[in-house]
């Protein structure tokens, strides 16, 4: 026994096994109904859209660790954080996305979105949602072109949320809102980005997070409440102006917003008190945009407006200690 | 099925790894030829010895003491000579004097020790007995008893709480004291009781200890003595945390437990002062639990305090090879240390030999902010903020670190495996030294 050598170090000596790479693998595992769903309305598209990304994603994430000088390129950039990222840009894009459209979002996410600021844990903003600004700014065509889900023809439409902002709450006064819901085709209207059409997969991976404790279901809870009442006010005030508050549940992506980006660790506030006022004040501004902004949807904007404040929420959100 | 009580905020859920002991009968060790006994083994002013080497000892005679109001004694495990006074560095990395004892093999013990008495007629005589026999908290804190039973003139108390949780995982030494003497125990806390003049007393036992539960509950005769059950959690033996499950009372931040009418001893101690004030016996043994992969034959020992750690460890069939990781305490709060010629201490409730696989050991990343370290603080605080301003020593922002019990259960969670626990403590002293070189 006596040529034992023991090792010092400090306490505590056992560790949960949820780790960072767990965390961020389960995020992606959350999001196989709506990616299954997208790939079953655009077939193909959907798939080179996803599988570019992701690529371009990863492959810009191991470029610039490299250029940091990391000793673990390949291990970190398998941790799934640059997945997690590539496939919420993803599922954030229009089917007719091309490849080389994929590639600029990638490279926006991974280098302003994320090792700009020193890599994961450091990023002020959501990589995905940097990206999607990014190119609903400087592609704007591109971005807003949707096609029917499960229909070969060439034809693009509106989404529910565009003609809602064109044509006026009576172009959309006939929708069936259970198939908006399921991510069902409406005829004559356009899907969306592939991962918004379908809130019904964005809930089942929604809530399969919040049953493992990934996120805190407060969050998504708030945000889309915040844009029911607020919506549910001007609908009863002046229904012949504004939509139903179930319209705006099932159009758009908030669901994806609330369940997949406004719970993003990184970014937003750390205290439970910090995360409902964020969830509250993303509710708001997705709510001001749709109604009165000159987008038709607000959610990537209401998230990135909200993280700006993030430090400050972190700051005056004080916790309550046992005993004071 | 008795009602379960348990902390409200934070905690954690450890695997508990106590099937590796918890059967295992007790073991009593004779003293061996060599001890080393401590100096100071509690917290408060430093014991200083009262032997020189050449001096020759009776078992339980006093060999080192303090002065001031905060302080404790030591007595001589055996009969004996003082071999010498050395320094040694203990696993919290104090340097501390040694009186070396060679066994003598006699076991002559010191006049008027170890017979029955007549019990105490006042309090004051009651706490003098305990002070004298060197009796301090031996769930790990070492703060010298009679002083925490003593609280100041203007508080009274009415509820005297036996911390029994044991919620660090692999400890088994207070359930095998809780069934193994069950009767001293308690008469133990029913002297407590009169002496300190409180009418009421709980045992909080966490249900994965449900025999010595249901063996306290059936053996108990005394009205004011109440067993309860607590629901399995970490860290429940945490002082603050064990009242406000037995009591609901919430001890105001930065005050001890008399605030709201409570004192807290551990299960060895009410047993220590059992042996002190019936027998005029002081405290120079103690039972340890060895525990882990890289032990022969994990175990419960009775053992005389001063024996080293190798001495106790061959008594259990030796470490084998797979032992990486020695710990003085529990896994979630213990001391790590690679010295096997240190001694058992009245505050040693376990050793463990840890292998490889048992322990963590992931290499810390960048922080994620997910938050978990803040759901699971028992305390309400903001851990991975307070090991940022800790490590950048920013005094101004980090005065929450003197409210951190060091539980580790943040670093337990945290999935990026950062050390938030241990540079919080560093922290916390250095901002203790900090404030009071300020005053």
């Amino acid at each position: 026994m006596a040529d034992n050598k023991f090792i010092v170090k400090p306490a505590p000596f056992l560790k949960k096994p949820t780790d960072v790479k767990m965390i961020m693998w389960t995020v992606v595992l959350a999001l196989i109904p709506t990616t299954v769903w997208a790939i079953y309305l655009y077939r193909l598209n959907a798939v080179i859209v996803i599988l570019s990304t992701i690529l371009f994603t990863e492959l810009f994430e191991m470029l610039f660790l490299k250029i940091r000088g990391s000793k673990k390129v390949i291990a970190t950039s398998f941790d799934g954080s640059a997945f997690v990222t590539g496939l919420l840009l993803a599922l954030n894009l229009p089917s007719s996305a091309p490849w080389w459209l994929c590639a600029a979002g990638a490279f926006v996410a991974m280098l302003f979105g994320k090792h700009i600021f020193g890599g994961l844990g450091h990023n002020p903003f959501n990589p995905a949602l940097i990206a999607r600004v990014f190119l609903l700014l400087s592609f704007p065509t591109l971005m807003t072109t949707w096609k029917q889900g499960m229909s070969v023809d060439a034809m693009t439409y509106a989404t529910p949320l565009g003609i809602l902002k064109t044509d006026g709450i009576e172009a959309v006064k006939s929708m069936d809102l259970w198939r908006l819901f399921a991510g069902l085709p409406v005829s004559g209207v356009g899907g969306g980005s592939i991962g918004e059409i379908s809130e019904l997969a964005v809930l089942i991976g929604g809530l399969l997070l919040i049953v493992l404790r990934v996120i805190p279901f407060f969050i998504p809870l708030v945000f889309i409440l915040t844009v029911y009442v607020f919506t549910w006010i001007f609908n009863a005030a002046n229904p012949s102006v504004y939509a139903s508050p179930m319209f705006h549940m099932v159009t758009g992506g908030l669901f994806l917003g609330a369940f997949f980006m406004a719970t993003d660790m990184v970014t937003t506030p750390i205290t439970p008190k910090g995360k409902i006022i964020f969830a509250f004040g993303c509710g708001l501004i997705t709510s001001l945009i749709r109604l009165f902004g000159a987008y038709p949807e607000g959610v990537s904007f209401a998230i990135l407006i909200m993280e700006t404040l993030t430090p400050t929420i972190d700051k005056v959100t004080k916790l309550k200690k046992f005993g004071a | 099925m008795a009602e379960k009580v348990t902390f409200r905020k934070g905690g954690v859920h450890p695997e508990e790894r106590k099937a590796l002991s918890e059967t295992a009968p007790l073991k009593k060790m004779a003293a061996p030829e060599m001890l080393y006994m401590a100096v100071n083994q509690h917290i408060g002013a430093i014991a200083k010895s009262l032997v020189k080497a050449g001096d020759k000892v009776l078992r339980n005679q006093l060999i080192a003491e303090g002065e001031g109001a905060v302080t404790s004694r030591v007595h001589s495990p055996v009969s004996g000579e003082i071999v010498e006074i050395k320094q040694m560095v203990f696993p919290n990395e104090a340097k501390v004097e040694v009186i070396v004892i060679k066994n003598d093999g006699k076991n002559e013990k010191a006049e008027s020790t170890e017979q029955e008495r007549n019990l105490p007629s006042s309090k004051e005589e009651f706490l003098e007995i305990i002070k004298n026999a060197g009796i301090i908290g031996m769930g790990g804190a070492g703060f010298p008893t009679y002083v925490k039973m003593n609280p100041p003139k203007d508080k009274t108390l009415d509820t005297f709480i036996i911390n029994a949780a044991e919620c660090e995982p692999y400890l088994t030494t207070d359930n095998r004291l809780m069934l193994d003497y069950t009767k001293e125990f308690l008469e133990g806390a029913g002297m407590i009781l009169d002496m300190l003049q409180i009418k009421k007393c709980f045992i909080g036992i966490e249900e994965n200890k449900r025999e010595a539960f249901e063996k306290i509950k059936s053996e108990n005769k005394d009205a004011r003595i109440e067993p309860k059950l607590l629901k399995t959690k970490y860290p429940q033996g945490a002082e603050k945390q064990l009242i406000y499950a037995l009591t609901g009372r919430v001890v105001p931040i930065r005050k001890l437990p008399f605030e709201v009418k409570v004192i807290v001893q551990n299960v060895a101690t009410v047993k220590a002062v059992y042996d002190a004030v019936k027998f005029n016996k002081p405290l120079t043994e103690r039972i340890v639990t060895l525990s882990g992969k890289g032990i022969n034959e994990p175990s419960n020992v009775l053992a005389p305090l001063g024996v080293t750690v190798s001495a106790i460890a061959d008594f259990c069939g030796g470490i084998n090879e797979k032992a990486k990781y020695m710990v003085n305490g529990g896994p979630m709060m213990g001391k790590a240390f690679d010295n096997t010629n240190l001694p058992v201490t009245k505050t040693t409730s376990g050793l463990l030999f840890l292998a490889e696989e048992e322990v963590s050991s992931e290499e810390e990343n960048v922080c994620i902010r997910c938050g978990r370290c803040i759901y699971v603080c028992p305390m309400g605080l903001n851990p991975t903020f307070l090991k940022e301003e800790s490590d950048r020593r920013n005094y101004e922002k980090m005065d929450d670190v003197l409210d951190c019990i060091e539980c580790g259960s943040c670093s337990f969670v945290c999935p990026s495996s950062r050390q938030l626990a241990s540079s919080i403590a560093k922290g916390k002293q250095r901002y203790a030294k900090h404030i009071k070189k300020g005053k």
